[in-house]
């Protein structure tokens, strides 16, 4: 009865418009008011589930992405894409695909990563001749791949939604040959689309100029590096290596771009904080939700269940990739990390998967849900920004959605490519 | 004073409160990243990591979460999915927000009673690895709570004067 009521009210109010934070946090109080707990014990579940020791490390990189985003890296990683790829079939879209993987690396964010490169390039794309839909669409598939670059939000999520058993620094490891996976896959989408519709190029500037915009993004690219390095050698932890690249990012906009003033810090930390408050607001509800749902023994309930169900670890692993990508389509990535991990990573341990392997399929198959409707919130920035419906963005994307879910599948079914990339750098 | 005014008044009312949300919101961060920075330094250069860190991180991330929320609520910026709302009918639609932000009011108001009783029930029990009493760590819940049912109630009360918040 208290589970029907839990998911009855948080599906009634969030198609009612109500904020997914406070959706999550109605239904947790309901629950427990049902259940006849005092309702303080919800308050306590959302300042503990925000203010975990590994969850330190979201709003520090939120801070240290806001700062690369508005303190000009994005257009030097756009310009080092250019460079690279701009003469590839499908010019402006080859270039728009590269911008998000090293922005990715940057901010660690697809919201963050359509909002910076679908910014700049859907426009441009759509200068040059592209189809509305076919620029929002490259640029919100694209966004998926800074799901799994480090300094990934939401892979730091899962760890946190684990108690920090899983190590940060392997699941940034193990999220980037599935993230060029993806990379190459829209490319190669691109590249037919681009064929079929005779999409125009862009000329090539030569070695000397690629190397010019490589220098001058490099110290943006190097983010990634220190945070690797510096955690692999002992010097920082995960947590302390998001505050170690805020004081990069303010070394590198202030000092060695001079593009970040005074008075432009203070709007940079003022939206960084507005950012992070509502993030971890969610966090803080959803550990609310999760709570009540492992009080009720839903995870014990669901491994008995995927138990019976499936015979071997792949018969396992297919049903749970179903399960993940119908439920990313009607909830937040967030949420859906921190309620899905208690329920579902039993089970993925019980059939001997690696958890690092599975916070890779989790986090990349919840967050295809960010591109499709109804709730995709990478989809409703990308369909914003360009000026179109959602429906007329959906209609168009299919060929996305296949390259999507072709790197899902490869990914699900050879764990080598998550583990061994972990494995070689420990 | 007509119901007009007084809603006007509340209005505005809402600005300021909303600016120290983001400010303390701001500085909570701000704190969080020298907070997180002295502990590597204190390792290096000290040779000794401060113990007070991990408690003083805790409390600081309660209030960038608290206070940004508020100001969330404030601007309107919190996550959600207004597709079901935007089919309806425009008087129907109006009263659905307006519900929307009471719930919101409601909810802010329950975090800050919840939180103060537990600020009280707390505060003579010492934090761990810090000078502080441990209710202080849910301080933020109480004022951060008490904050989004302020905004929300204005945000309400715009809404049922026909005006976008």
């Amino acid at each position: 009865m208290a589970i029907t009521l839990l998911f009855v009210v948080l599906f009634v109010l969030l198609f009612a418009g109500v904020p997914v934070a406070f959706a999550l946090l109605s239904a947790a109080f309901v629950a427990a008011l049902s259940l006849g707990l005092p309702p303080v014990v919800v308050a306590q579940q959302v300042a503990a589930g925000a203010s975990g020791p590994t969850l330190v490390a979201i709003p520090l990189f939120i801070f240290a992405g806001e700062l690369m985003l508005r303190g000009g890296i994005s257009d030097r990683l756009i310009g080092l894409a250019a460079g690279l790829v701009g003469h590839l079939r499908g010019g402006l879209a080859q270039i728009n695909v590269l911008s998000s993987l090293f922005f990715g690396g940057v901010s660690g964010s697809a919201l963050a990563d359509v909002s910076a490169v679908g910014g700049t390039m859907i426009p441009q794309m759509v200068k040059r001749g592209f189809a509305r839909e076919f620029a929002v669409n490259v640029s919100i598939s694209a966004a998926l791949v800074a799901l799994l670059v480090p300094p990934s939000h939401n892979l730091i999520l899962y760890s946190a939604s684990v108690g920090g058993s899983v190590s940060i620094i392997d699941l940034f490891a193990a999220g980037v040959l599935p993230a060029l996976l993806m990379t190459v896959a829209i490319m190669v989408v691109n590249r037919i689309i681009a064929v079929r519709r005779g999409l125009p190029t862009e000329p090539f500037p030569g070695w000397r100029d690629v190397l010019r915009r490589l220098i001058s993004a490099l110290p943006g690219l190097l983010l990634v590096a220190i945070i690797f390095i510096g955690i692999r050698a002992g010097i920082f932890t995960a947590v302390e290596s998001a505050a170690i690249a805020v004081a990069y990012a303010l070394l590198v906009t202030m000092v060695i771009y001079r593009s970040m003033g005074w008075r432009r810090l203070l709007e940079v930390i003022t939206a960084a904080a507005r950012t992070s408050g509502l993030i971890l607001f969610v966090i803080g509800a959803a550990s609310a939700f999760g709570w009540l749902l492992a009080y009720l023994e839903v995870p014990r309930v669901t491994v008995e269940l995927l138990q019976s169900m499936a015979g071997t670890r792949w018969e396992m692993l297919l049903i749970l990739t179903v399960l993940l990508l119908v439920l990313g389509t009607f909830m937040d990535l967030g949420p859906m990390i921190l309620i899905c991990t208690p329920i579902f990573l039993p089970v993925a341990r019980a059939f001997g998967v690696d958890p690092v392997h599975f916070g890779v399929i989790l986090v990349l198959t919840g967050g295809i849900g960010l591109i499709t409707p109804p709730v995709g919130s990478v989809l409703f920035v990308g369909t914003a920004i360009g000026g179109i419906s959602v429906g007329q963005a959906v209609r168009a994307i299919w060929p996305f959605y296949i390259a999507a879910f072709a790197v899902v599948m490869i990914v699900v079914f050879v764990p080598q490519l998550s583990l061994w990339l972990p494995s070689v750098l420990r | 004073m007509n119901a007009k005014g007084a809603a006007s008044q509340a209005e505005q009312g809402g600005a300021r409160p909303g600016n120290v949300a983001l400010i303390l919101a701001a500085v909570s961060l701000a704190c969080l990243v020298i907070t997180q920075l002295s502990q590597v330094l204190g390792r290096y250069l000290f040779n000794e990591t401060p113990g007070w860190t991990e408690t003083v991180s805790i409390l600081l991330m309660n209030s960038a979460m608290m206070f940004g929320a508020a100001a969330g609520v404030r601007a309107g910026a919190h996550f959600g999915f207004t597709l079901g709302v935007d089919h309806l009918p425009a008087t129907l639609a109006i009263g659905v927000r307006a519900l929307r932000e009471a719930l919101v009011a409601l909810l802010g108001a329950a975090l800050s009673w919840l939180g103060l009783y537990l600020v009280l029930d707390t505060w003579p029990v010492k934090a761990a690895g810090a000078p502080l009493p441990q209710g202080l760590a849910y301080a933020p819940l109480f004022l951060g709570g008490a904050l989004i049912a302020l905004f929300a109630l204005v945000r309400g009360v715009s809404i049922l004067r026909g005006r976008s918040p």
